[in-house]
């Protein structure tokens, strides 16, 4: 069961970084952060993802 | 924890420093949305250019420093045309006129005309000294929804009245930005007009 919600948390922080990263609006003073935190939690939520599919293999 | 999640967890790292370096770090500079084009500064053959007259005082600038905002513009051939401050704008030194031509970007969540009148005109009244409005019309640039705001101000005890012409684009909007003092400002408004009516975007 933790590792079904691992799993969703997991795709839902991928879902929200390229969500982040290609449909929402920025300013273009902003453009370096957005880019940043998409690629962060896409970053994490793959890992994450991975981790949890590999742990205890 | 078994050897490949401890190669997750260190490539996570490695991806991690690699992305600060490439958003803050010496890379960032790789991933800028436009860059300078020389080809903006040259003067193109307006034949070419079925939108822009032709004309012996007006050279033809094709700006291609922006993807989505490649645009052309006409300027008197004996002004000092060069680059300004971002991608896609110039600045212009003239006799008795200053001009900057530049992209601006609008967030989707808003309108050209909402952002001018709530955003950047309140903005120009709180930093310009003795600002004060002249005309604000709606008008169309060679088929572009565009908006000119007119109006004065006051610098080291000189009066300078200035067009701010907005005009909507595909990703960003453009602005013009022509000054001259108020006494040389009818003599300089026909060069102006020319200018700004000169406008088009290149990939509508």
């Amino acid at each position: 069961m933790i590792k079904q919600i691992f799993i969703f948390i997991s795709l839902a922080i991928i879902g929200l970084g390229f969500y982040l990263a290609l449909f929402y609006d920025v300013p273009d003073a902003q453009m370096m952060i957005n880019f940043f935190t998409s690629w962060f939690l896409i970053i994490i939520g793959i890992s994450s993802l991975l981790i949890n599919l590999f742990w205890g293999k | 924890m078994n050897k490949k999640v401890i190669f997750i967890l260190i490539l996570t790292l490695v991806a991690l420093v690699v992305l600060y370096l490439y958003s803050f770090g010496p890379w960032a500079g790789v991933r800028a949305s436009g860059n300078f084009n020389p080809a903006s500064l040259r003067l193109s053959d307006a034949n070419s250019l079925s939108a822009v007259n032709k004309s012996e005082t007006f050279g033809t600038y094709q700006n291609k420093d922006v993807k989505e905002n490649y645009y052309v513009i006409q300027l008197p051939r004996d002004w000092r045309v060069s680059t300004g401050k971002d991608p896609g704008s110039y600045a212009i030194a003239a006799a008795n006129a200053n001009v900057q031509l530049g992209l601006m970007d609008v967030p989707d969540n808003s309108t050209l005309e909402l952002y001018v009148l709530s955003q950047d005109e309140p903005r120009l009244r709180q930093s310009l000294a003795g600002y004060s409005r002249i005309e604000y019309t709606k008008e169309s640039i060679n088929g572009n929804e565009a908006y000119r705001l007119i109006y004065v101000s006051r610098v080291g005890g000189d009066t300078y009245q200035t067009i701010r012409e907005y005009i909507a684009g595909q990703d960003h909007a453009a602005l013009m930005v022509l000054t001259s003092k108020q006494s040389y400002f009818p003599n300089m408004q026909p060069t102006f007009n020319s200018i700004i009516n000169s406008f088009n975007w290149q990939n509508k």
